[in-house]
């Protein structure tokens, strides 16, 4: 009785560790992914909406288009437009000329994981004339089109 | 079976523990249409519900302060309020009644005028919207670009045809009714560099008021308000500092620094310039000289008001070196304040008390 309640402890303890060790293993993963300093995600978001409208995954080397822009038949184009052969994502944003919006054009490179805007229409084009960003967000207003990096070295830039 | 059931309620204990962290996350929120700027908001909520009901607030206090601040339009007719700085720029030397929010922003705004001995001055709107034009006009403008001479020329033949008036601002209040007179037949009230700071203030106080640790306002990026950060060892958030000298992707910051609790703005010359015989020629307006000054790139101030930051850093960027050193000498401890400078000629002086600096960090 006594030799197997032994067994039953060592059992216990062989348990309990397994357990801290299997639970240690995933918070020490889950931080390693949480704080690699280099961006591997450029996320692209239009309007107010905080889910990213096209991810850019630089590791794997892919445009993941998570959803549609609800453009007017009237445009007679799905945006987003992915060109695969050019790199451009080409999304529809919300400042009009002459009743008409424009197109907000983005240049992603794979090697550089980088990101432009390489054509838009706005009062400034302050977006377009911020050139490559590999971490710096990329805002334009008023296209309400924004390109941010998942980048967990810094938190803003002010 | 004791040892099972101990088992069992140590099993229970570390999920019961993991799903308490886990009960609440943070939410983003999100605003393209206030202030002429993008603003980001991060926000610890139990869940979308409460989220969104800090959502209404925040989008409250912004819209109130865009309508409100604002010199580009009018007022919408069905709007709440009774005047807004356009209107009352339409109406010089008339006693108006005004919104007690109003009031109260152009109140502060006065108090900074004393503060920074005039550095700051709502009043100088005439003189900030030529330089505007001059940078920013949708077909003149020339953000970024060489100025022509002619056009220089003329641009400064229309600041030296305007005459700044001390102290045409005269605020009342009667019987619980609050009043304004611009005392002047042309003076023009901008409240541009104050606004944003002032309403996220308001904004941070109102996260503040509510007991929430985990949280971050941008504003346009120049200026930002923090708690602590949820998914860093001792709740600190990076703050890379924006090189206003940048030449390419490799050096787009020019240092970081650590911190929490605290609210940041950043006065620049790198967001919106002309250049003119090498100088850039920018939107930060001095007051004293009616042009925009070229002893720095940026003034970066830290300090716990963000509507003082605005206007203090605004202040400071026209301010000579030997008045910044004064100034800094009779108010940055009372204040609380903490200042990094990017001087015009590339190098970075900091006065900081307790936050760490760390040059080229990035």
């Amino acid at each position: 009785m006594k030799a197997n309640l032994s067994v039953k402890n060592k059992r216990d303890i062989l348990l309990v560790t397994l357990l801290f060790t299997i639970l240690g293993g995933i918070y020490i993963l889950v931080r390693l992914f949480a704080f690699q300093g280099e961006a591997s995600i450029a996320n692209v978001y239009y309007g107010n909406s905080n889910e990213p409208i096209v991810s850019i995954d630089f590791v794997n080397y892919r445009v993941i288009t998570n959803y549609n822009q609800d453009v007017p038949s009237s445009y007679g184009q799905v945006y987003p437009i992915i060109d695969e052969t050019s790199n451009t994502i080409t999304l529809l944003g919300d400042y009009e000329l002459n009743g008409t919006r424009q197109i907000v054009v983005i240049q992603y490179n794979y090697g550089a994981k980088s990101v432009q805007i390489i054509q838009e229409k706005s009062p400034n084009n302050i977006c377009s004339r911020e050139g490559v960003s590999t971490a710096w967000p990329l805002i334009c207003l008023p296209n309400r089109i924004r390109v941010e990096f998942d980048t967990n070295k810094e938190d803003f830039t002010v | 079976m004791k040892k099972i059931i101990s088992i069992g309620l140590l099993l229970i204990s570390i999920l019961t523990l993991s799903a308490c962290s886990k009960s609440g996350s943070m939410f983003s929120i999100s605003f393209f249409d206030y202030m002429d700027t993008y603003i980001s908001i991060n926000v610890y909520a139990q869940n979308q519900e409460q989220a969104d009901e800090y959502k209404v607030v925040i989008e409250d206090i912004y819209k109130k302060y865009h309508e409100l601040t604002t010199n580009y339009e009018p007022l919408k007719p069905e709007s709440q309020y009774l005047e807004n700085i356009y209107s009352i720029n339409q109406k010089n030397n008339q006693v108006i009644e005004i919104d007690i929010e109003l009031y109260e922003i152009i109140q502060r705004a006065e108090e900074m005028k004393v503060l920074t001995d005039g550095y700051f001055d709502i009043s100088v709107g005439e003189v900030v919207n030529v330089w505007k034009n001059l940078i920013l006009d949708e077909t003149d403008g020339y953000l970024f670009e060489e100025v022509p001479e002619t056009v220089f020329q003329t641009a400064m033949d229309q600041i030296n045809l305007i005459q700044l008036e001390q102290n045409v601002i005269e605020l009342s209040e009667t019987n619980g009714k609050y009043f304004i007179q611009v005392k002047s037949t042309h003076a023009q009230l901008d409240l541009g560099a104050i606004s944003k700071g002032y309403a996220t203030q308001k904004v941070y106080e109102y996260l503040q008021e509510l007991g929430i640790e985990y949280y971050s306002i941008s504003a346009g990026s120049s200026s930002i308000a923090i708690g602590k950060n949820m998914n860093r060892d001792g709740g600190i958030f990076n703050v890379s500092l924006a090189n206003p000298i940048k030449t390419g992707t490799s050096d787009r910051t020019y240092g970081m620094i650590y911190v929490k609790d605290i609210g940041i703005t950043t006065s620049g010359d790198y967001e919106q310039y002309a250049i003119y015989q090498g100088l850039r020629y920018h939107h930060i307006v001095s007051p004293k000289t009616k042009l925009p000054m070229q002893y720095y790139h940026t003034i970066t101030v830290l300090g716990t008001d963000l509507g003082l930051l605005d206007a203090v850093s605004t202040a400071l960027f026209s301010m000579p070196p030997e008045v910044l050193d004064n100034w800094l000498i009779l108010h940055q401890e009372a204040l609380n304040l903490e200042f990094i400078q990017f001087n015009y000629d590339g190098t970075i002086l900091t006065h900081m008390t307790t936050t760490v600096f760390e040059e080229n960090a990035a």
